[in-house]
This record gives C-alpha cells, structure tokens and sequence, in this order.
C-alpha cells in the first residue's frame, strides 16, 4: 500500500531512491571513464564512440535526479540530515556528470589519435583510471554508508593520482624535447592524463561533501580544489 | 517605519552569519529574559521542568517542540500569566532585566504591561479598531486626547495596519480579516509599548498570506522589542528567529528544553539527536 506523500515513511523511501540513483550515475561514470581510457588503449574507434554517444545518457539520467531532488525539497522541507544529505546529493550528481564529461573528452583524444601511430605503451594513464574508478566507486560506497574513516582514507589516495600525473607529464615532456615531431600525440596524452588527474579532484569533492552530511561541518575535510 | 511605508525587505534581511550567530539584526544588547530553574504545576502535575533559557534583548526566540512539550505554559509563566489559574504553583524565577518577576513586591500587572502578549486566536474586543488599541493606554496614566491618537496611530502604523484601516477607525474591529484582526492584537499589545512581545502560535489561525504578513511584522519588531514566539510551524521557526529553542517531554511528562541555539545551525546541524529526530520528522 502506498504511503501517504507527507508521512515519514514516503520521504526515508523517496531519500533512498536518491541514494540509488546516485549509484547508478556513478556506476555510469565508473563504466565511461573505463572504458574511454580502454579505447585509447586499444586504439577502438567503436567503444570510443560508444562512450561519447552514451555521455549524454549520463546528462539525461543527472538532470532527472536533479529534479526528484529539488522536487523533495519543494514538498517535504528537509531539515538538518536530510537537508544536508540533499545539498549534498545535488553537489554530488554534478561532480558524476562532469566524471561523465572528463571520459568523454577521453574518448573524443582516443578517436583523433587513432589515425597516428602510437606514440608509446600506455601504463601510467590506464593505472591512472584504474586508481580514480576505484576512489570513485568507495567514495560512493562511503556516501551510501555515510563512512568518514573512508571518507578522509579515499580522499588521501589522491596524492597518488597527482604523483603518477606528474610522472606521465614529465615523461611526455622528454619525448616532446627529444623530438618535436611528437608534440601533437604527446599533448594528446597529456590531456588524456590531466582529465583522469580532474577525475580524481573530483572524488576527493564527493569525499568533502558525504564528510559534511555526516559531521555538518563543511571544512571537515580541507578543500583540495576548486571546481573547474 | 513611518506612515505608510511598507516593511523594507533589506532592512529585515537577516544574513547568513547572522543565522549561524543567532545574531539578526546585530549584535544584542544583553538578556532581556531569563527563565531560572523555572519549574510550573497544574495541582500536583509537573507542566514544565527546570528550565533554565535565556532570551537575548532585540532578538526573536523561537520556542518549538510536540503538543504537550510545555512550550505555552513556559511563555505563559513568563508574563504571570498563570497567577490567576488557581492550582497552579511556579518555582524558580524570571528574571526581566535581571530584577525577578516573581515576588510579593512586584506588580503582575506591572510585568504584563513590560511583557505583552499575543494569543493563537485573533481576539479583538467588540469594540472598535481605534478603542481596541486604546484600550491599554488608560493603564499608563492621564493622557491628552491627541497624545492618546498618536498613540493610537503610531502602533497602527508599526503593526502595519494603518494604510488598511485610517478611514475607518470607528468600525467594529470584528469587520477586518483574520490577518487584520491579528495585527490589530499586536497593534494593542505594542500601544502599551512594552519591552517583551510574546506571541503564541500567532499565525496558526491565518492564511498563508496574513502569516507572512506577521512573520514579517515579526522581524520589523525585533528591531524595538524582545520577540519570544511559539510555534508548531518549524519553517516559521527557520524563517523568523534568530534563536531557536527546542523542547519535548520527558519520562515524567514534564516539559524540558533539550537544546537551543542560533536557529541557522538548529535547522541545518543540530546537536542533540532528540532534536534531530524532531525537526526531520521522525519522531512528534
């Protein structure tokens, strides 16, 4: 039987379809970043464009979430927890559909590139991606699970993000010295990178505001960046 | 305000800090109330339990919490209220300036005229809007018949009822709205020019707009008087004051004060989880 729209009951199930709905965005922006860095990887043209036609389902799917949250806003006037879990909800599914727009932007390097031979095995930015999708998938999980412990732990692995960012910087740097003929192809690489480096500023955004849904402090984790 | 002007909104506007600070406003001038160790009975029944609750000068204090929390008799106990309900026993003291409210050398009808009341219901007397106001100003003493108009006119206009109601005075105060007749209460309560205004559920009787009328009423007072207000509407809470306490019953039904702070971090981030379980809804 269906609850009445005012009573408690509705809004905790309303609440939770929230919450599921950010794990299937962030499930959507997991798979995109993935398998744009697969496609770079691989050199595919087809899962290149597969991953910037679906961007826009990720657009669509976070302008719906949008709504239902303003929408519960509107009609049951959240107060503190649920307030701030909201707040932060909408921050949070705009950090997902930019995720969503850093592996598009992936996928469109991967579909220019392919016509160029290789500049070199790509190591660094696939284990770049590999280290971001898994902060993203616990930062959600932490979300969900309202954990701070994991909050602050996910949130420090971005200094190892950072670290290998550098690395490739440095390494494409050298080859872009040693033989200008790469410079096109390295800076490609380059803008593959620092997309996956964003990526990961913004898990550490998603860590910052579950931090602050659950102490109500919104410095309970210091800034890192701000949005771009 | 003068004649006819219409509440500034900016001039009410309380900012973010403010809320956070319980600090609408500016800065408050000190307590103007203090609830002591107050305790009340009806017979051998305890309403309300050790309350102690300070109510900052200039300011408007929210008093929220279910039925039966003891948010009325405590605004009630404030002004001596309750001295002519027999059976009813007070312990403890408030304070209005730090001098106790409570006592055999002090006039009750003293303290209500310093600390004014607004009821839940609109209750005009059947008389009309100009005698309604009037009708405390013999308490202040011999007044000339122009200083008593003045009077008159000057709370009108600070009820925000003047521009509505200047061409007829003289008809019975039962001919205006429920909004009107509302503000025609505050309008005879503020006459007097008290130091306090309490007011009890005063828009629960209103429609949405004669509510944001007095919620607006409320913040352009503040700004002469210490506001305590009592309400079941949380977002009237959030809206119009700049402190908000929260009360419920305890094991003994007794009514007690389970937190209070600036409303800004009571509705975003209280501390007790009683209040949280309040305000979010999961419990009253």
């Amino acid at each position: 039987m269906e609850t009445a729209s005012h009573s408690r009951a509705y809004f905790d199930r309303q609440l939770q379809r929230v919450r599921e709905d950010i794990l299937l965005l962030g499930s959507m922006a997991e798979k995109s970043i993935e398998r744009s860095v697969d496609s770079l990887k691989r050199r595919d043209p087809e899962l290149a464009q597969a991953v910037i036609d679906d961007d826009r389902l990720i657009d669509d799917r976070t302008y719906e979430v949008e709504e239902q949250i303003l929408l519960l806003i509107a009609t049951q006037q959240p107060m503190a927890s649920d307030l701030r879990g909201l707040a932060a909800a909408l921050f949070i599914i705009t950090e997902l559909e930019r995720m969503g727009d850093y592996a598009e932007g992936i996928a469109k390097i991967a579909l220019s590139s392919i016509d160029q031979p290789p500049l070199k095995p790509l190591i660094d930015i696939p284990r770049m991606a590999e280290i971001s999708t898994s902060m993203l998938h616990r930062s959600l999980q932490a979300f969900i699970d309202q954990d701070l412990e994991a909050c602050k732990a996910i949130w420090l692995e971005d200094d190892d993000v950072d670290g290998l960012y550098k690395q490739v910087y440095r390494e494409l740097l050298t080859f872009m010295l040693e033989d200008p003929g790469t410079i096109e192809r390295a800076t490609q690489l380059l803008w593959a990178a620092h997309n996956l480096e964003r990526i990961a500023d913004r898990v550490t955004n998603v860590c910052e505001r579950t931090a602050f849904v659950i102490t109500g402090d919104p410095r309970a984790l210091p800034g890192k960046v701000d949005p771009d | 305000m003068t004649a006819g002007e219409s509440h500034d909104r900016a001039d009410t506007e309380i900012s973010v800090a403010e809320r956070f600070s319980g600090a609408g406003n500016g800065e408050s001038t000190g307590i103007k109330l203090r609830a002591m160790n107050l305790s009340v009975y009806y017979g051998s029944f305890r309403a309300i339990k050790d309350i102690n609750l300070d109510f900052p000068a200039m300011k408007v204090s929210a008093l929220i919490g279910s039925s039966g929390s003891g948010k009325s008799t405590l605004l009630r106990t404030l002004n001596r209220l309750h001295d002519a309900v027999p059976g009813t026993t007070i312990e403890g003291q408030v304070l209005l300036d730090d001098q106790p409210v409570y006592g055999e050398d002090v006039d009750p009808i003293m303290v209500r005229r310093r600390i004014g009341m607004v009821f839940q219901r609109p209750n005009p007397f059947d008389k009309s809007i100009f005698e309604n106001v009037a009708y405390g100003l013999r308490f202040l003493g011999k007044m000339s018949r122009v200083e008593r108009q003045e009077r008159v006119e000057e709370a009108l206009k600070s009820a925000g009822l003047w521009d509505e109601v200047a061409d007829r005075l003289n008809t019975s105060a039962f001919s205006l709205s429920g909004g009107q007749q509302q503000r025609l209460c505050i309008a005879r309560a503020i006459a007097v020019e008290p130091e306090v205004v309490l007011m009890d559920e005063p828009t629960s009787a209103l429609d949405p707009i004669a509510t944001h009328h007095v919620e607006e009423l409320m913040r352009v007072l503040a700004k002469k008087f210490t506001i305590i207000v009592v309400t079941h509407n949380m977002q009237q809470a959030a809206r119009v004051s700049d402190t908000t306490a929260y009360m419920t019953m305890d094991d003994d039904r007794a009514g007690v004060v389970v937190e209070v702070g600036p409303t800004g971090r009571i509705f975003t981030n209280p501390e007790d989880s009683r209040t949280e379980d309040y305000i979010t809804g999961r419990i009253g």
